[in-house]
């Protein structure tokens, strides 16, 4: 009888979607969107899995899917944190300064074509400056660990699960044998 | 489907979705009854996964919900959808819908977004709650029963597992 593929390489890849999404500057703003990018590590993290599957082994299940999840979470929240801290210390006041032109820049951009309302501005500004100054102590790491440790996992999962009714519920493709002469 | 751990199984649910939506709500009471410690704490919580912009959030006695109007037109939504699902007979069912019936209700969200983000339309409050609601609404569907089949799946195995180190407890003991 075969057996399940691991889950640890489709885990690992999940969590570094989620790190990459959360941790870089920028491309965190899709979590703003119901948490887009963590959905998406874990929806991905079930894909990864589904694609070891061969005809031979039992066919994969929800419960799969919800352990890939919540372990994507985990990997993600680890790798999120890991990357923030790195950045921040990374961030000398050069950079940091040249950021806060950027982002202003934006959120300005933004702003004057209508789609942010007034205030935006200076609570994008307030954030990102107390980001900063999180950022640097071990403090406010450890509540970011924390944080994320709760929420990644959960969304992750719920991911986890959509991807499962995508992708999961498929049969896996049957490769034609060559003939044997 | 065993009926009986399948309820138990909503129930913790839908205790902990309310449990969320209690938390959106907590962090302006907190803040305005003047724990701002907890307040901040809550705040900072929700602030992973939303902006929590003033001028785009419900309000308690002038202080802001945890998350923002969408935000939280999609979580009481949830908790909406997930309190209506017994009556809809969707956890006595063994069929598990498909999430593309989901994906169908974020589209008008996601057009409201869109048009919002490209300036071509401004959303509205009352566009945000409409879709945020339509969205979060017609999430359990897709997704509660799932869950509770990967959570039965879960527990029958660790049934089993105990079964098998019974039988092997048993065996050698007989031996």
């Amino acid at each position: 009888m075969f057996e399940k593929p691991s889950k640890l390489r489709p885990a690992l890849l999940g969590g570094i979607i989620v790190g990459a999404i959360s941790g870089i500057p920028g491309l965190n703003l899709l979590n703003c969107c119901c948490c887009a990018g963590i959905l998406l590590g874990g929806a991905m993290s079930v894909y990864f899995y589904k694609q070891e599957f061969t005809n031979e082994m039992p066919p994969m299940e929800s419960s799969d899917a919800l352990i890939l999840g919540i372990v994507a979470g985990i990997i993600g929240a680890l790798i999120t944190t890991v990357l923030s801290a790195t950045i921040s210390l990374l961030l000398g006041p050069v950079e940091t300064q040249m950021m806060r032109n950027f982002m202003e820049k934006l959120m300005q951009k933004l702003e004057n074509r209508g789609s942010l309302p007034a205030g935006t501005m200076d609570n994008m500004r307030d954030q990102f400056e107390q980001a900063i100054k999180e950022g640097g102590t071990i403090g406010g790491i450890l509540r970011s660990l924390i944080y994320a440790l709760i929420l990644y996992p959960i969304f992750s999962m719920l991911g986890g699960l959509i991807g499962f009714g995508i992708f999961g519920r498929k049969k896996p493709t049957i490769q034609q044998q060559p003939p044997v002469q | 489907m065993n009926t009986s751990i399948n309820t138990r199984i909503y129930i913790l649910i839908t205790f902990l979705v309310a449990l969320w939506c209690a938390g959106i709500l907590a962090a302006p009471v907190l803040q305005h009854a003047g724990f701002t410690g907890i307040a901040n704490s809550t705040y900072s919580f929700f602030s992973r996964i939303c902006h929590q912009n003033d001028t785009r959030s419900f309000h308690v006695e002038g202080e802001k919900f945890g998350v923002c109007v969408r935000c939280s037109a999609i979580y009481f939504g949830f908790l909406t959808g997930l309190l209506i699902l017994p009556l809809l007979g969707v956890l006595k069912r063994n069929r598990v819908p498909k999430p593309m019936l989901m994906i169908a209700f974020m589209i008008p969200m996601l057009i409201d977004v869109a048009l919002n983000d490209t300036g071509l339309h401004m959303s509205t409050t009352m566009t945000r709650v409409a879709t945020g609601i339509l969205f979060g609404g017609a999430m359990p569907w897709s997704i509660v029963p799932l869950l509770i089949e990967a959570c039965l799946q879960l527990i029958h195995k660790k049934k089993i597992q105990s079964l098998d180190s019974g039988v092997c407890t048993y065996v050698r003991k007989t031996q």
